[in-house]
């Protein structure tokens, strides 16, 4: 095998199973529905199923600030993350902490909705003084700023905002400062947080599906929304290294075709696929098993599909999708699927696809229906967003 | 010196304002905070594309770009990497989406404003006018926005990921000023701004307008305490240090300060580096987190009868600083 890369020594994640990879890794293998109803405004009678992470409302309520709860979630996922990689604080210090996310827009909405007095909400009730106009955007890179501070982090600080490539490209980008010797360490963070807005915002484009998500089904109709935050830390290739997971290969490409969906003949998802895979050296056959992105939406999981079936020339190789178990988690959606799929790997399988029943005859391909048994090799991850952004990393197991 | 491994060219650059200036000759000192200029036109000149649905953060960014492609003196290549990066990214459309959402209506977001609100759109709209499908990455870090994101172009450059690379930064300020005060924290002597600035990078020196020299980060006060000097001491010590290794006899060089250095340390920059001239592009674009983005684009806004260093320092609120160093050539014959 290459010994191309740079190695994943520790990960932490929060998600709507709870704290931790472990608990994660029990929803997938039990196949646990950790999914709340939730209606998105008044004037939308249909209540959507959403991925929350358990507790979140009373922590908001109790959290004096949109920081405090945010913080505390990131930290979470970081120290899980740095216990596994046995890192102290002097770790930190030279490390550069890379954070994807789609921009923090509950931070501004608990702030609107504290100043503002609006009692119907995703993130519960909150009271206090009027203002004239919202406090939206505040802009994502200040969390960053802000956690490297509270970390002691005196390395590069980068906030990645490509939507649901975000934290995909916050580890393509921690990559290749580690393989080039600008950096010897990194923290990546994924970290995304549901907010009425985006919820609106998704549903005016009728992409939500309200029943949940289905990747790859015949039934599929949309998006399952997610929260979640994730912590993937990772450091320089030894030649003697005998770590067990390392991300050898990434690309990240453009596709101009529209800013909500790819090119439904799947080229483009073939193309990034593709040149991630010539990144490490190896052929499409060498590729064990692939984390599709697998959201769920008709012309999305066409085109993907369309992809894979491209480059694998009709003998694709098993393939699953990680949204049913957690929602899309947006810009966390690289960090947590990762965790989450390395997670299983360690825990002796590659998961199945919940949500999924019936084969699409349109795309021709079935994503798994049952956990496999993981098994050392090449494994494609597959992230694709909003305009045109899409971002495939292989990882090396074993 | 930090030097790199291979140096990476500047085939061309644009910075647009507030008023929609993008040349020498259409610069206008501002006096007062500026209102924003209608780009439509300009977009739908520049592109021949309808992208009338798209915000005014967009089409800043969008008309800095284009401007950028086309004073390049080659057709760009199509693998070209786009490094965009923004400190708020679209404000308008996305207090538009708070208020149709959160407002006392509680309505439901318009798809326009809620596509436009997303942190990719931008720079698909950048990548889809110069037609375009490489890498694509948005970065945002408050006032070192731009700065990481010419980081991340240099170093794929230099390594092969990409032939060439679009680097480019955009905010677009918004009314009222007390508002976009919360955002960007202004001083009150400070103009806010807008605008957006762009550099064409590349391995290839024929017909390079210039050359980045470095793009360096200086540590927070904190993590400077390494004499018994003070912090704003050991500040200069290490800044100058980043820079004086560069400037030669022979070369005018230009000290180009972000809007978050304060007068003692341009001050005692300028005592550290005797040789260096002030160049305050900021009366020309206002403050704004990507401003950085203009000043350096700027730099080349008329051709150079000689060569010149020209060195860009600013800070964040959490005190890290960052150099961005670039050389100007003399313009060919």
């Amino acid at each position: 095998m290459s010994n191309k890369g740079v190695n994943i020594i520790g990960i932490g994640a929060v998600s709507s199973c709870g704290a931790g990879v472990k608990t994660l890794v029990e929803h997938i293998r039990e196949g646990l529905d950790s999914t709340s109803l939730v209606s998105i405004s008044p004037s939308i009678p249909e209540r959507f199923k959403v991925s929350f992470i358990p507790g979140r409302e009373e922590a908001v309520k109790r959290a004096k600030t949109a920081e405090e709860f945010i913080d505390a979630v990131i930290l979470k996922a970081v120290n899980e993350a740095m216990i596994q990689a046995e890192a102290d604080s002097k770790f930190l210090k030279d490390c550069a902490l890379i954070i994807g996310s789609s921009g923090f827009i509950l931070e501004a909405e608990i702030e609107y909705r504290i100043k503002n007095l609006s009692p119907k909400s995703l993130i519960g009730e909150q009271k206090g003084e009027t203002m004239p106009a919202p406090l939206a955007r505040l802009g994502a890179g200040h969390i960053a700023s802000r956690i490297a501070r509270r970390l002691g982090i005196n390395g590069p600080v980068i906030t990645i905002t490509t939507a649901c490539t975000s934290s995909a490209n916050a580890m393509l980008a921690a990559g290749g400062m580690i393989e080039r010797g600008d950096i010897k360490k990194a923290i990546v963070i994924g970290a995304e947080f549901i907010s009425a807005v985006t919820v609106s915002g998704f549903n005016s484009l009728m992409l939500l599906d309200p029943g949940g998500c289905k990747p790859f089904d015949a039934d599929r109709r949309g998006i399952q929304m997610g929260e979640a935050c994730a912590a993937i830390i990772m450091e320089k290739k030894e030649k003697t290294s005998k770590d067990r997971y390392s991300l050898c290969g990434w690309a990240n490409l453009c596709d101009t075709h529209n800013v909500v969906s790819s090119r439904l003949n799947g080229a483009s998802a073939y193309d990034v696929m593709l040149k991630a895979i010539k990144q490490v050296g190896i052929e499409p056959r060498d590729v064990t098993a692939i984390k599709a992105h697998g959201i769920a939406t008709p012309d999305n999981d066409t085109a993907e599909a369309g992809g894979i079936s491209l480059l694998f020339d009709g003998a694709a190789p098993p393939f699953t999708a990680l949204k049913g178990y957690i929602g899309h988690t947006l810009g966390a959606c690289g960090a947590i699927e990762t965790a989450a799929f390395i997670g299983c790997l360690d825990a002796g399988f590659i998961p199945r696809t919940f949500g999924f029943s019936e084969i699409d005859p349109a795309i021709g391909i079935a994503p798994l229906k049952t956990h496999l048994d993981a098994k050392r090799g090449y494994y494609l991850l597959n992230f694709f967003g909003f305009g045109g952004n899409n971002t495939s990393l292989v990882l090396r197991y074993g | 010196m930090d030097k790199r491994k291979d140096p990476v060219y500047i085939l061309s650059a644009s910075a647009v304002g507030p008023n929609a200036d993008a040349t020498a000759a259409e610069r206008r000192v501002l006096k007062t905070d500026p209102e924003s200029c209608d780009f439509q036109d300009i977009v739908r000149q520049l592109t021949m594309h309808d992208f009338r649905r798209i915000g005014h953060f967009s089409e800043i960014s969008v008309t800095g770009s284009q401007i950028a492609i086309r004073r390049m003196a080659h057709p760009i290549s199509p693998n070209t990497g786009i490094y965009f990066s923004t400190g708020l990214g679209e404000v308008k459309k996305t207090v538009s989406m708070f208020e149709q959402v959160l407002g006392h209506e509680e309505g439901l977001v318009s798809p326009y404003s809620f596509v436009n609100s997303v942190s990719s759109t931008t720079s698909f709209y950048v990548a889809k006018a110069a037609r375009i499908e490489s890498r694509n990455i948005t970065v945002s870090q408050e006032e070192l926005s731009f700065e990481i994101a010419l980081r991340l172009a240099q170093t794929d450059i230099e390594d092969g990921t990409v032939d060439c690379a679009l680097a480019g930064g955009a905010d677009e300020l918004s009314h009222p000023r007390s508002e976009h005060m919360r955002r960007i924290k202004l001083e009150d002597r400070q103009i806010m701004g807008e605008g957006s600035g762009w550099l064409c990078l590349g391995k290839n020196s024929r017909n390079a307008i210039g050359e980045l020299l470095m793009v360096k980060e200086i540590p927070a006060p904190e993590c400077l305490c390494r004499g018994n000097g003070d912090v704003l001491s050991e500040w200069l010590n290490v800044a100058a240090d980043a820079i004086s290794p560069w400037i030669t006899e022979h070369e005018k060089t230009y000290l180009l300060p972000g809007f978050r250095l304060d007068k003692k340390h341009i001050e005692g920059l300028l005592n550290r580096l005797p040789q260096a001239e002030i160049k305050n592009y900021l009366k020309y674009c206002g403050c704004f987190h990507t401003a950085a983005a203009f000043g350096i684009a700027s730099v080349f806004d008329q051709p150079h009868s000689e060569p010149a260093l020209y060195f860009h320092v600013n800070s964040n609120l959490y005190g890290r600083t960052m150099v961005v160093g670039v050389r100007a050539f003399p313009a060919q014959p």
